[in-house]
């Protein structure tokens, strides 16, 4: 089956390059057959990939040790669902875990652009199929998944060979939300390639009026659910497998997925500007082209060693590969944008700093600078190194203080931009505004204050979330009333209607509802309180108005680890609420120890017990377990806003719902639908 | 079993390739212009219009003062009354047939990159442009 795989690659390579040159070719001779050749190559580079990565997905059931990959991350006692994880959990696989990704997404716009776009669509398909035959090039020539295990005998000759087992999975990504996190977040990742492709397309056929820039919209609201979603599984999966507590640590790997994440949570920002106004059209490729280099540069620092990180699991020599990459990427993209900025003029000033417009360009300047702060402290260990000659460890502490001041001059201005008009805002305009929400937030204010909040950042930053959701509140009570009144509408059909008729701006509020959420779950960790105890059965360990007995550790064998299992009482203020089991395993395989924590969460705090191991009694006779006892405010809250920020961003890509019979005469504007498509009564305005 | 299914995904990734190459064109695709000053006006007034329908809501709403709202609704109708009279003047000078007829000569023939001195898209057999005398390349 390897030979398939092999031969699967190879001839995905040919059909790349050959729908590269097709569509080119075909486009700079008006040739419609040829262009059509090159969108089906393709599509034919889309099945080849599947069948080479069914290939690999079959040596991994079926075992295949003759393979080095799967002997690389795989073995017999590994259960089925993570053989599948096992896939991508290593260099080869997970590269071609995101060639096939690419090539499904370049399916996808082929097909639905068969026949729209007619002279942008060759470009873009030369673009996503020249990203694809980069992937393809370094599957098939640098990091084969389908390399056979050979051994290297006296003389020199190199026999296959297959091993008996794998040295399995790396146990710490054994977790079930690992089969589906590096998915997810690669679908993120990649596609930022699909708005990359039609920018370039764009400016290559310079169709730069505003059909690319609705496109690209709808694809990277896309990929910027999928990166999100990956993040917050990461998270997810860091807080119960790492067993240190935490959710996210500016780990490089993480940085790597942030910086795409904020540079394309800023271009879905501005991209209204242009939409709307026709502004901020040059910024907006910049933004386009840095979320993809973004993208690629994050996956570069993680494979190629440049960073230390706790999961950097596959480096290797690829790193000079995907430099060269990206600075040719990068160089062309800017080197078209420089040429074409002749068709990018703007078509409107900004007229006040207190309008809308400025709300959004502060969002992208505060978007901006967190990307590039990231940046700077992922990179600042290798700066320092090269300039030094002393690594600087990175590490929250840096990141913190930096971060922080950002994060609530965003979550300021998600609070504020909706509230201002567009154009510009007068002193009356902005009082009616502001009133409500700013009496709410600073309520907020003094109730922590009481409740004897005195650090500044959680202070500031509840103030702040009282004062967005309320802004936010605000909206759509304001919004539904308008409606109803003009309609005839109930308030709750009313409410449902508004948004269903401008999915994009309500569902946004719904995702800026999901980053209050996210925030106050944030705020929680600076009351986080911890405790570690070396434990015999029945002893207990207290903190705060919790109390933990050890009951018994138990002895358990599965068939891919050892392990002992801690059964714990967890007591409220001398009452049992629940009964907790903490693991500690071992897998022989990979010779590595994990934890399995334990969790009870609440909406107010979460009780997280963690078995660090054993350690000798100080009289030698037996062990006692090492049992790290944290206490985490507000973490449910940082899953709920995941949870609430990808349920508007569903609501945000549906398509708007069409104007129906209303309840009341046409005489009544209609003024709260959508204008996307461009229907209008032009009579209104035309007299 | 390893032959067949490489030769089956060969075969069907060549039959793919090559199918449009003898395939007839109906309807070519390359020729159509889909933005011509026409339509980027045509959506440029949707927009405007879509900004006055957007203010008269936030006036219902409450969120601008009557005042502004009456000064910007006027400032967007001047400016959408603009875009209309630059489409009635592209009506009344006849340049819509222009723009038509420049559609139907690309979709009957190749397509031709356009001219470096004022943009019209000449057929490829020109050796100047027919609008301004521009030497092509």
């Amino acid at each position: 089956m390897s030979q398939l795989g092999q031969f699967a690659l190879t001839l995905a390579f040919v059909a790349a390059t050959y729908s590269i040159i097709a569509s080119l070719y075909g486009v700079r001779r008006g040739n419609d057959r040829l262009i059509a050749s090159g969108r089906n190559a393709g599509l034919g580079a889309f099945a080849a990939l599947t069948a080479a990565f069914g290939s690999l997905f079959y040596l991994f059931l079926a075992s295949d040790f003759s393979v080095a990959y799967v002997v690389s991350t795989s073995n017999r006692a590994l259960p089925y669902f993570y053989k599948i994880a096992a896939i991508w959990g290593g260099q080869e696989g997970s590269l071609l875990l995101w060639g096939w990704i690419l090539s499904g997404y370049a399916a996808l716009v082929l097909i639905q652009n068969r026949a729209r776009h007619a002279a942008m669509m060759p470009y873009v398909t030369a673009v996503l199929m020249g990203g694809l035959l980069f992937f393809i090039a370094i599957i098939l020539f640098v990091a084969n998944p389908f390399a056979e295990l050979v051994r290297v005998g006296p003389d020199g000759a190199m026999t296959a060979f297959t091993a008996a087992d794998g040295r399995g999975l790396n146990p710490l990504l054994q977790y079930f939300l690992n089969v589906i996190h590096p998915p997810m977040l690669y679908l993120g990742m990649v596609g930022f390639a699909v708005p990359f492709a039609f920018a370039m397309g764009a400016m290559l056929s310079r169709q730069l009026g505003d059909t690319w820039i609705r496109t690209t919209r709808r694809w990277t609201m896309v990929a910027w659910l999928f990166l999100g979603t990956g993040i917050m599984l990461g998270g997810l999966w860091a807080y119960v497998e790492l067993g240190w507590g935490g959710y996210w640590a500016w780990d490089p790997v993480e940085n790597a997925s942030l910086m795409p994440w904020l540079l394309g949570t800023a271009f879905l920002h501005s991209v209204m500007i242009q939409e709307k106004k026709g502004m901020m059209k040059v910024w907006n490729m910049v933004l386009v082209i840095l979320t993809y280099i973004g993208a690629l540069f994050g996956t570069f620092l993680t494979r190629s060693g440049i960073v230390n990180s706790v999961h950097a699991f596959a480096q290797s020599e690829i790193g000079g590969y995907f430099l060269a990459f990206i600075i040719v990427a990068a160089g062309g993209a800017f080197y078209l944008l420089y040429d074409r900025r002749g068709y990018l003029k703007t078509e409107n000033e900004l007229e006040s700093y207190a309008s809308r417009e400025s709300g959004f360009m502060f969002n992208n300047l505060l978007f901006v600078a967190a990307c590039f702060a990231v940046l700077f402290g992922t990179m600042l260990p290798v700066l320092s190194e090269w300039f030094t000659g002393i690594k600087m460890t990175v590490d929250e502490t840096w990141f913190n203080p930096v971060m922080i001041p950002i994060g609530l001059a965003v979550l300021f201005v998600t609070g504020v931009g909706p509230l201002l008009a567009w154009r510009r805002s007068s002193i009356g305009s902005l009082r009616r505004a502001f009133t409500i929400p700013a009496a709410v937030g600073v309520a907020a204010s003094a109730a922590v204050f009481a409740g004897g909040v005195r650090n500044p950042y959680p202070l500031v930053a509840l103030t702040l979330a009282a004062f967005v959701a309320a802004s936010i509140a605000h909206e759509f009570v304001k919004g539904t009333r308008a409606r109803a009144s003009s309609t005839g509408e109930r308030l709750g059909e009313a409410l449902v209607n508004l948004t269903l008729r401008n999915t994009r701006r309500y569902g946004g509020y719904i995702v800026h509802f999901g980053m209050v959420l996210l925030f106050v779950g944030f705020t929680g960790k600076a009351f986080d309180v911890e405790t570690t105890a070396n434990m015999d059965l029945g002893d207990t360990v207290t903190l705060r108005q919790y109390t933990v007995r050890l009951d018994d550790v138990r002895g358990e064998r599965a068939a891919n680890y050892d392990g002992s299992r801690a059964v714990a009482s967890l007591f409220e203020d001398g009452v049992l609420v629940a009964r907790m089991f903490p693991e500690r395993r071992f897998y022989p395989a990979s010779e590595q120890s994990t934890s399995e924590v334990a969790v009870r969460s609440t909406l107010i705090e979460d009780v997280y017990i963690n078995f660090a191991g054993t350690v000798e009694r100080a009289d030698g006779a037996g062990l006692l377990a090492v049992i790290q006892v944290f206490l985490k405010p507000l973490v449910m809250w940082v899953w709920i806003g995941g949870l609430v920020v990808a349920a508007g961003t569903l609501i945000a890509m549906l398509p708007n719902k069409r104007p129906g019979a209303s309840k009341r005469p046409p005489t009544v504007e209609r003024a709260e639908e959508s204008h996307e498509e461009g229907v209008h009564e032009d009579t209104q305005v035309r007299a | 079993m390893v032959y067949l299914f490489s030769t089956i995904l060969a075969a069907g990734v060549l039959t793919a390739i090559c199918w449009p190459l003898f395939a007839r064109v109906d309807d070519p695709r390359s020729a159509v212009l889909e933005e011509t000053e026409w339509d980027l006006l045509q959506r440029k007034k949707d927009v405007i219009l879509g900004n006055i329908q957007d203010l008269d809501f936030e006036l219902k709403c409450g969120k601008l003062s009557a005042e502004d709202h009456q000064r910007i609704r006027n400032e967007l109708m001047a400016e959408v009354a603009e875009v209309y009279r630059v489409i009635d003047r592209i009506e009344a000078d006849g340049d819509l047939d222009a723009l038509i007829r420049t559609a139907v000569a690309q979709r009957r023939g190749p397509v031709a990159a356009p001219c470096p001195g004022c943009g019209r898209r000449n057929p490829p057999s020109n050796k100047f442009c027919a609008e301004c005398g521009h030497r092509l390349g």
